[in-house]
Order: structure tokens, then sequence, then C-alpha cells
């Protein structure tokens, strides 16, 4: 056990901790946040890696599971029940693939995690750019008309929305304010 | 005027502070970082089970204070591939800081502290 001199209680350091944040918060004006970032592999990957490190820089805690994860475990153990019980404030998912879109139904039917989920799709399967046809296009409108947060992304020339290497910051930003001033608004 | 996603932080030391301390804002990761700084390079089963946690939950928490910085990974092949832990610059310095003595988060010393280890370990 440790004495006085050599180092702080359990209690006090946990006190210590959230006074060290909280006082780095009223610095930048801003809330710590822990957000993960979802998606395919491949190029989709790379973009994760790129916005991790833009978040980085701004203070925020940013989650590629490809990367950060042991390999021990597989980034698909990141499942609903771990999702639940961490203290994960975002999840964006970028739906490029299959497997993808079935972890979006899967965290989408989750009253603890839907919430927190940010969805990112290509505009031609954006139910509001484009008309449900399939079922998913037709499960992201029931997100949408639940929970929003479904959002249009990487168009290219053909429709005008950003891509999702600009839209994340934007959104994690105007999250992390506010947290920081109104975090009654938060929806958890 | 710039648009929120456009503007930078200016002060890269409470950034990096914010980043540390919202990782150790947690009494599983703070756990496992005291339990890291007990064992440098101790692998990731091991953390379970001294932690008593579910392995996919403690994972997510690892990825947490790898993400922030605040420990080193190396990966190693012992028949198949392990994961281990120590803690870097930016730990050991925010280990003396909780630990070891009890400066203020402003003071000279604390600052000095931080500003002499790297912006990003991994």
């Amino acid at each position: 056990m440790r004495s006085p001199r050599e180092g702080l209680s359990k209690g006090s350091t946990v006190r210590s901790v959230h006074r060290f944040r909280r006082e780095a918060e009223r610095r930048l004006q801003r809330s710590g946040l822990v957000i993960i970032l979802l998606g395919s592999s491949g190029r989709g990957l790379d973009e994760r890696r790129d916005v991790a490190h833009v978040l980085a820089r701004r203070g925020i805690v940013a989650l590629v599971p490809e990367d950060d994860f042991p390999v021990e475990i597989g980034p698909s153990v990141l499942e609903v029940d771990v999702l639940e019980r961490s203290d994960v404030d975002l999840v964006f998912l970028s739906i490029e693939s299959w497997g993808a879109a079935t972890e979006f139904g899967q965290f989408s039917s989750n009253p603890r995690i839907a919430p927190k989920l940010r969805v990112l799709v290509r505009p031609e399967y954006h139910p509001v750019h484009s008309p449900p046809g399939s079922y998913l296009t037709d499960l992201y409108l029931t997100h949408l008309v639940r929970y929003g947060h479904v959002y249009p992304v990487d168009g290219g020339r053909q429709a005008p929305v950003p891509s999702a290497k600009a839209l994340i910051p934007m959104l994690v930003e105007r999250h992390r304010e506010i947290k920081a001033f109104r975090p009654l608004n938060i929806t958890k | 005027m710039k648009k929120l996603a456009d503007r930078e932080e200016t002060d890269p030391e409470v950034i990096d502070r914010l980043r540390a301390y919202t990782a150790l804002d947690n009494p599983i990761r703070l756990r496992a970082f005291r339990l890291i700084h007990e064992s440098p390079g101790v692998p990731f089963n091991q953390i379970a089970r001294r932690i008593r946690i579910e392995s996919g939950l403690l994972a997510y928490h690892m990825g947490v204070l790898k993400a922030a910085g605040v420990v080193d990974v190396t990966y190693e092949r012992e028949g198949r591939q392990v994961t281990s832990y120590r803690l870097g610059a930016r730990g050991e310095a925010l280990f003396s800081e909780l630990f070891r003595k009890r400066p203020s988060p402003t003071s000279k010393a604390a600052q000095g502290v931080l500003r002499s280890v790297a912006v990003r370990q991994h």
C-alpha cells in the first residue's frame, strides 16, 4: 500500500484525473470526447486514419479499431455488448460494404447505441436524396426519423454534399461544444 | 471568420492534456494504467486476468489508452501474436503527475514535463 508521500489514494486519484480533465476543458471551452470510427477496409480505412489524426490534434480520442485494438481481439468483437457498456460518446459508421450495413442494422435496433450513432452513406442510398427502394435505404429512413443523424457524404460532382473527412470533424466539434455548455441537451 | 471545422486549437499542451485525461477519466482505464506502470511490457491477456474484465470490453479501453498516446504498444509473435503494453514518455510523465507529486495542472513543473514529451506516440 502506498504511503501518502508516495502517491494519492484510489479515490483521490480518480478525483484528480477528473479535475485535470475539467481544467483542460475549461481552458479550451470544449469537452473531451471518445469517438469510434467504423467502416470498411482499404480506402475507407485510410480515410478513417486521416480523420482520427485530425481529431487527435483537437484533443479528441478517436479510435480506429483496426489500429487501436489488440491483435488478440478482432475488430468485429466491437459488438453491441461492448458499445452498450462503454463510455464512448459518438460512433461514426461509414457504410461502404455489406459488413458495415450489417453493423448498422445491429446498432440501429439498440436504443442504448442508436442515439450515439452517426451514419454516413453515399447520396444515392440516402433516403432524402434518393427515394427509398431497397430494404437498407428504408432502414436508413426509419433511423433518420427516429434518431436523425443519417448523413449523405462523398457525392463527387453529382451531389453537392461534404466529404466524410470534412463532415466528421464539423459534427464532432459541435457535439463537444454542446456537451461543454449544455450537457443536458446531449441524448444518451 | 473561420468555419468550426477549420478552427485550430492554439495551445497544444492543453489539447494534449485534454486527450490524455479524457482517456484516464475512467476507473477501468486508470487501473490498467497503474498496472502497466507496475509491469512494463505486460501482455493484453494478463491485464484482462488481473483486472478481471471481459476481453472485448478491455480491448475497447486499451484502444482508448493507445489512441490517446498514453501507452505504447508492441506486437510479438510467441506461437501466436501477443500485444504488450508499456507507458511511453507521456504516460510516465502523467503517472508522475498523478501518483508521485501534486503539482498544480498549471504549474511550471507540470507544463515542463508535458512540453518535453513527443506529440503523439503512434
